[in-house]
């Protein structure tokens, strides 16, 4: 008996292997970026980066039309030597195209498949992204790791937010709220791709308005969803001079947002307190009396900012700070899915910014 | 050295929870939120209070009967050849729970990670440790039913991170529903839960200070109320409901989207621990079965039924394949649950109590 249960375990050891599901590295190719476009046909049109084999190559660009996502991938396989392998993805540029209609469609596949990585970061892109990925890019080599540095940082200095293909869906998923991405151009001068800001979506719908990079800042604060650096520069004096000395830098430690719409549905009402730091101030010297004199000019100066970027989400039917949500929860019975996004344009806003200077850093 | 074939109340404890937890973990978000939407968290309370009000009303009951083992019960209560014939339809329904299991472990593991895998392999591979586990004795089972226990914990602390960024609108308004859906809703709790009634078959093998040790084990379903109760409501504050209700395996989701700074892809992890799960269940299963055909044919060992049950398993499971076919053969599993896991004890019980009192007077 005990020699049969050792035979057992010998002839187990070789089930172990799981040789069939076997991914080879040497076998595949890891795509890092992908960008995708719609033809005028309704195709899917992929654009892949992935890495170099050897250090120093060059980058692996493939472009291909298909009918649906997987067939896209298929014919990809029919041009590289490798198996295209998405585990690995960092970046999917959406080109506009693509979301002129509806853009989950297109996600669906990324996001469902077990092999695909839901960390991979989503941007919308202003011009195709075939021409974004094709495009030379001044003094980079390596185009993927450009492509997720560029969202990084700009997540770091909270000018967009971390929008990972996981978030993205469960926004999408949401009726009562709206998807934003982070929104890509590119620059011919200057041979660069640009963060311009976020991009606005209706239901599942690029809007064609966005958040240029001053008001996403503005964004993020009232959707708490700041990272640790949030700078903010705004022009406090008209009479200084030099012109720098009329402009003030600050940093935004701790920002509560608290957005409310009232139970009748007529008014909106934004309470934003900000704790901040002075950076950078011309005048170098900000007594008792200065400080005070400052916050009530950045507290009006971002109240009206605040008030802008709101403006801005209402006319685009961009419900992206999701109070459809909050009225959803917890108005059920005034909570309308059809008439919501009439309801939300004639909000009328009523804003209070508090501000709290807690340091001035290393100025006196 | 003579093993004793006795379990403690502790042992018991975690006999019945890990018969309880098994491929539930990862099906029951879905299925209890297409019908009850975003309060599936009350159908789930509300099922697993009722269950453990039951298993209460079990212990109560077994405890007036006297007589300890379940299937001879059956057969004081109805005669011997209703009896057997009863002890012959459990053990039909024990085939289909393990039928059901199978297959559905197989679903998930071929869907999620091993795509190209002949099915039958896998099968193999999840059949032949179990037939080795479940050969044992009463004690191995419940010994490693505690070890195995330990893995537990480990799935809620790998969940925690979602409570970083919850949502908490998922849950409002609360009762949306209407009562009606929370109720229907009961029917996809019920199937998590099934094998609450394992504490009917085990507690045989309780043998010293009965009552006491009873009691003890009589709660677990309490504390596999408050895990799936933490899974569930995990889900929700991470998923929007549309979302949950289109993703087949929520908590594979979320870990799969969660990274952490040396170790990505907590899925497969997670699901590694859960094979060991699903296994414990299973095996818990093929125990009772293989125990309960020992005396209905009146064998030495329980060991031949293993090799015969197992086998009927993995042939009918073979023929299964198709989508459709898998639900179909899902599809009965509720109805028949509740015949066998709450009405036939709870009848056989109150039967064979007055039964015999009749004959005393």
């Amino acid at each position: 008996m005990k020699r049969a249960i050792f035979l057992l375990h010998v002839v187990l050891i070789f089930f172990l292997a799981a040789c069939w599901d076997q991914n080879l590295l040497k076998d595949t190719q890891l795509v890092y970026t992908a960008g995708y476009d719609q033809t005028e046909e309704g195709d899917i049109q992929a654009t892949t980066l992935a890495p170099p084999v050897e250090e120093g190559g060059v980058e692996n660009e493939v472009t291909v039309t298909g009918h649906s996502m997987l067939d896209t991938m298929y014919e990809m396989d029919l041009r590289i030597a490798e198996y295209a392998n998405f585990s690995k993805l960092q970046t999917v540029l959406i080109g506009e195209s693509l979301a002129a209609d509806s853009v989950y469609p297109f996600l669906d596949e990324l996001y469902r498949n077990p092999d695909s990585n839901l960390h991979a970061r989503l941007a919308l892109v202003a011009l195709p992204a075939v021409d974004l990925l094709s495009s030379e890019i001044e003094t980079q080599k390596n185009k993927s790791e450009y492509f997720k540095g560029i969202l990084e940082s700009s997540e770091l200095t909270s000018v967009i937010p971390y929008m990972s293909l996981q978030e993205a869906c469960t926004i999408i998923f949401s009726p009562e709220r709206d998807l934003y991405l982070p929104y890509i151009t590119y620059d011919e001068k200057t041979k660069r791709a640009k963060i311009a800001g976020l991009a606005l979506f209706h239901q599942k719908k690029f809007t064609e308005e966005y958040l240029n990079t001053e008001e996403s800042v503005i964004f993020n604060i009232l959707n708490n969803d700041i990272e640790e650096v949030a700078r903010i520069t705004r022009r406090v004096h008209e009479d200084r001079n030099p012109e720098v000395e009329n402009w003030i830098t600050i940093e935004v430690k701790d920002a509560k947002s608290n957005l409310k719409v009232n139970r009748q549905l007529s008014k909106l009402r934004a309470e934003v307190t900000l704790e901040i730091v002075v950076l950078e101030y011309g005048q170098n010297k900000i007594t008792n009396k200065k400080e005070e004199e400052l916050t009530n000019i950045l507290s009006d100066l971002l109240a009206e900012d605040i008030r802008r970027v709101l403006k801005k989400l209402q006319s685009s039917k961009s419900d992206a700070l999701g109070l459809g949500s909050q009225v959803a929860s917890f108005n059920a019975e005034r909570w309308d899915e059809a008439t919501w996004s009439e309801t939300y344009q004639q909000l009328d806003q009523e804003v209070d910014v508090d501000i709290k200077l807690i340091s001035t850093g290393i100025i006196e | 050295m003579q093993i004793k074939n006795e379990v403690t109340g502790w042992q018991l404890f975690y006999l019945v929870v890990q018969t309880q937890v098994g491929i539930g973990v990862l099906s029951m978000q879905k299925d209890i939120s297409i019908v009850s939407r975003n309060d599936a968290w009350i159908s789930l309370a509300i099922g697993g209070i009722l269950i453990q009000l039951l298993l209460l009303v079990f212990l109560w009951l077994l405890l007036r009967a006297g007589e300890v083992d379940y299937f001879i019960l059956l057969e004081k209560a109805f005669g011997q050849i209703i009896g057997k014939l009863l002890a012959a339809c459990y053990l039909a329904y024990f085939i289909y729970i393990l039928l059901v299991s199978n297959l559905s472990f197989i679903k998930v593991i071929s869907e999620w990670i091993y795509m190209d895998t002949p099915r039958w392999i896998l099968m193999l591979l999840f059949l032949i440790p179990a037939v080795y586990c479940a050969s044992g004795k009463v004690v191995h089972i419940a010994r490693f039913s505690m070890l195995v226990s330990i893995i537990l914990p480990v799935l809620v602390m790998l969940l925690i991170p979602v409570y970083s960024t919850p949502n908490y609108t998922h849950f409002f308004p609360i009762g949306s529903e209407g009562a009606g859906q929370i109720l229907k809703g009961l029917e996809a709790t019920l199937l998590a839960y099934i094998g609450f009634e394992s504490f009917l078959y085990f507690s045989k093998y309780v043998r010293s200070n009965r009552e006491k040790e009873l009691k003890k084990a009589a709660f677990s379903t309490l504390f596999v109320t408050v895990f799936y109760l933490f899974l569930l409501i995990s889900t929700q504050v991470y998923f929007h409901i549309e979302e949950l209700v289109i993703v087949p395996y929520a908590v594979l989701y979320i870990l799969k989207s969660l990274s952490f700074v040396i170790v990505d892809r907590i899925d497969l992890i997670f699901l590694s621990l859960w094979i060991v799960i699903v296994l414990t269940s299973f095996v818990n299963f093929l125990f009772i079965a293989s125990n309960e055909s020992k005396n209905l044919f009146n064998l030495k060992s329980h060991k031949r039924p293993i090799i015969f049950i197992v086998f009927a398993v993995f042939v009918t499971s073979l023929f299964i394949k198709e989508k459709q076919e898998i639900i179909g053969v899902q599809t009965a599993l509720p109805a028949v649950a509740i015949i066998f896991t709450v009405i036939l004890p709870l009848g056989t019980l109150c039967f064979y109590l007055l039964f015999r009192k009749e004959k005393e007077i």
